[in-house]
């Protein structure tokens, strides 16, 4: 009996062991197989700049813009945790990403935390490698504040049948005023990012997208934000305060911002273009009340163009030649007495080449022509060394 | 002592019965198979996991099935292949001449790459039976989901490549 037992176990262990594959995997895989796990990933973007102007010595700066490192963890098959702690210039702290997700189908999840808005290509896909030049469109830093953030709460989800995705969140707005206005003419909202740190609310914002990618090598997305800006001038108002009440109106600004763009691959052939307009509503009085000089529309597009010579070629290596041409106005339009400050009319063009090594490890080249139509010309040299695993 | 072994061999048979559920087991097999097909009158036959034959720690399980009055036998493959930091599942189906007949995504866990489920471009892959086959040339680029798609697209083959072989044994 006790033979016939023992003949038992071990007939079971050994079929178990030819059933269950997962016995004979390594605690890595172990780890990658499991339901329950977490995961750890970055990116960093290591550059130098050169600026160049006529007639004016000036130091190149080297610096580790960008240190970024993902945490992940999910409790089951339906319900993850995503962190990205960044260390930006290597002093300063950030968190970047810091959301749960629910899916209840592939097409309805539950998101909340600290959210990318999503806007435009690079606010969602800023790692290094996921785009050309050392550094980002510069549409995407004056107008589209990246890396956008802040609190949120909202659906997201997928239609695998019609090629579509959606984003939809009510988010916290831009800081526009906490003793002093935050918005200017030179670069909009981005001194007003609150970035989920001890940020304040006084009205909530709505960001949606639609991304379809159900033609071959092609996506098209469609963003938009709408709402008002933050004011600390609402906090502790009493009701019957008209004069504070109007001060406080004042202090914020009606933002509707849209956004088109497109990726586009065939081949060793890329390209992507993104368009964006904001319209800025109430800047008289936020100017008269902080002295900014806020536009009342901001507007710009950008195109690339780019090819992988190295297509073809098995190695897992790319080498893009790129172009790609801005302009974008952050006085496309002012409002009131304010008038249109020609240097905030931009154009700028960059032209370099990219190595990736892997598809996570790259090599960056490329000068920059800036001009405005205030006739300033000047450019900049940059190198960059991208990561993102 | 003879009572007490016993026990313990009922309980290791309970273990590895339990455990033994594995990576799509038959219940769930079936209905993501008859989803896919859009039949419901698909039974599976017999189950042959082929996870040692990729040798990469990855899952991979066929089921033969044939469809109601017809002798021919095709194949569901259940397997997996890794985003960028998580693995998703996926179900290939092989026709009786040995090539695709279609793909399905079953569960993408990633936040980002999503992409790849789109039944469109999952589409590129149907009638495949071996060869070359490259993302970005018979393939076709998905921004946002080049990790996952490179993926998918470098272990197709390997998982038409072993039901080949295996159905001609």
């Amino acid at each position: 009996m006790l033979f016939v037992a023992l003949l038992f176990i071990s007939a079971q262990l050994f079929s178990q062991n030819q059933t269950n594959n997962s016995s004979a995997l390594n605690a890595a895989e172990t780890l990658l197989n499991s339901d329950s796990k977490l995961s750890i990933g970055g990116y960093a973007q290591i550059d130098f700049n050169q600026p160049l102007s006529d007639g004016q010595r000036q130091n190149a700066t080297l610096d580790v813009h960008r240190l970024v490192l993902l945490f992940g963890y999910r409790f089951g098959e339906k319900t993850s945790f995503v962190s990205e702690i960044e260390l930006e210039h290597v002093q300063e702290v950030y968190v970047e990403q810091a959301f749960m997700n629910h899916e209840f189908l592939p097409w309805l999840n539950l998101r909340g935390g600290l959210m990318l808005v999503p806007m435009g290509i690079i606010n969602e896909y800023h790692e290094p490698p996921t785009y050309n030049g050392v550094e980002r469109p510069n549409l995407d830093s004056k107008i589209v504040p990246t890396t956008w953030r802040e609190v949120g709460l909202g659906f997201t989800g997928r239609l695998d049948n019609a090629s579509l995705k959606y984003q939809l969140y009510v988010m916290n707005g831009f800081n526009g005023y906490d003793g002093g206005g935050k918005f200017r003419g030179s670069d909009g909202f981005r001194k007003g990012r609150q970035k989920g740190a001890e940020s304040f609310m006084s009205s909530p914002t709505l960001a949606a997208r639609i991304d379809y990618y159900g033609l071959p090598g092609l996506k098209l997305g469609l963003s938009t934000y709408n709402g008002k800006s933050q004011s600390a001038l609402y906090d502790g108002l009493a009701d019957d305060d008209d004069a504070a009440l109007a001060m406080a109106d004042s202090s914020v600004v009606g933002i509707n911002m849209l956004g088109f763009d497109a990726r586009y691959r065939n081949g060793g052939f890329e390209a992507r273009g993104q368009f964006n307009v904001a319209n800025i509503s109430n800047t008289d009085e936020y100017n008269d009340l902080t002295g900014s000089d806020l536009g009342s529309q901001m507007l710009g597009w950008y195109l690339e163009a780019g090819y992988n010579i190295l297509h073809g070629n098995q190695s897992g290596q790319r080498l893009v030649p790129f172009v790609r041409y801005e302009q974008y106005n952050t006085h496309s339009k002012t409002d009131g007495n304010l008038a249109v400050n020609d240097k905030y009319n931009r154009t700028d063009v960059t032209v370099g080449a990219g190595w990736w090594l892997t598809t996570g490890t790259v090599l960056k080249a490329d000068y920059q022509f800036f001009s405005n139509a205030n006739d300033s010309n000047s450019g900049q040299f940059n190198l960059g060394i991208g990561i993102w695993f | 002592m003879n009572r007490l072994l016993l026990l313990i061999a009922l309980m290791a048979i309970s273990v590895s019965a339990f455990s033994s559920d594995g990576f799509y087991p038959e219940n769930k097999a079936l209905s993501q198979l008859q989803k896919a097909l859009k039949n419901k009158d698909l039974e599976l036959g017999d189950c042959i996991d082929l996870s040692d034959e990729l040798a990469e720690g990855r899952n991979l399980v066929a089921y033969r099935f044939t469809y109601p009055g017809e002798a021919k036998q095709w194949y569901a493959v259940f397997t997996e292949s890794k985003g960028r930091y998580e693995m998703f599942d996926y179900l290939v189906v092989i026709n009786p001449k040995g090539e695709i007949e279609t793909v399905k995504v079953l569960k993408y866990r990633s936040e980002h790459g999503g992409e790849i489920a789109s039944s469109k471009w999952l589409s590129q892959f149907e009638h495949y039976s071996g060869g070359d086959l490259y993302y970005e040339e018979e393939i076709s680029a998905i921004s946002g989901a080049t990790i996952s798609a490179m993926s998918i697209t470098r272990d197709i083959p390997k998982v038409v490549r072993i039901i080949q072989s295996h159905s001609n044994e």
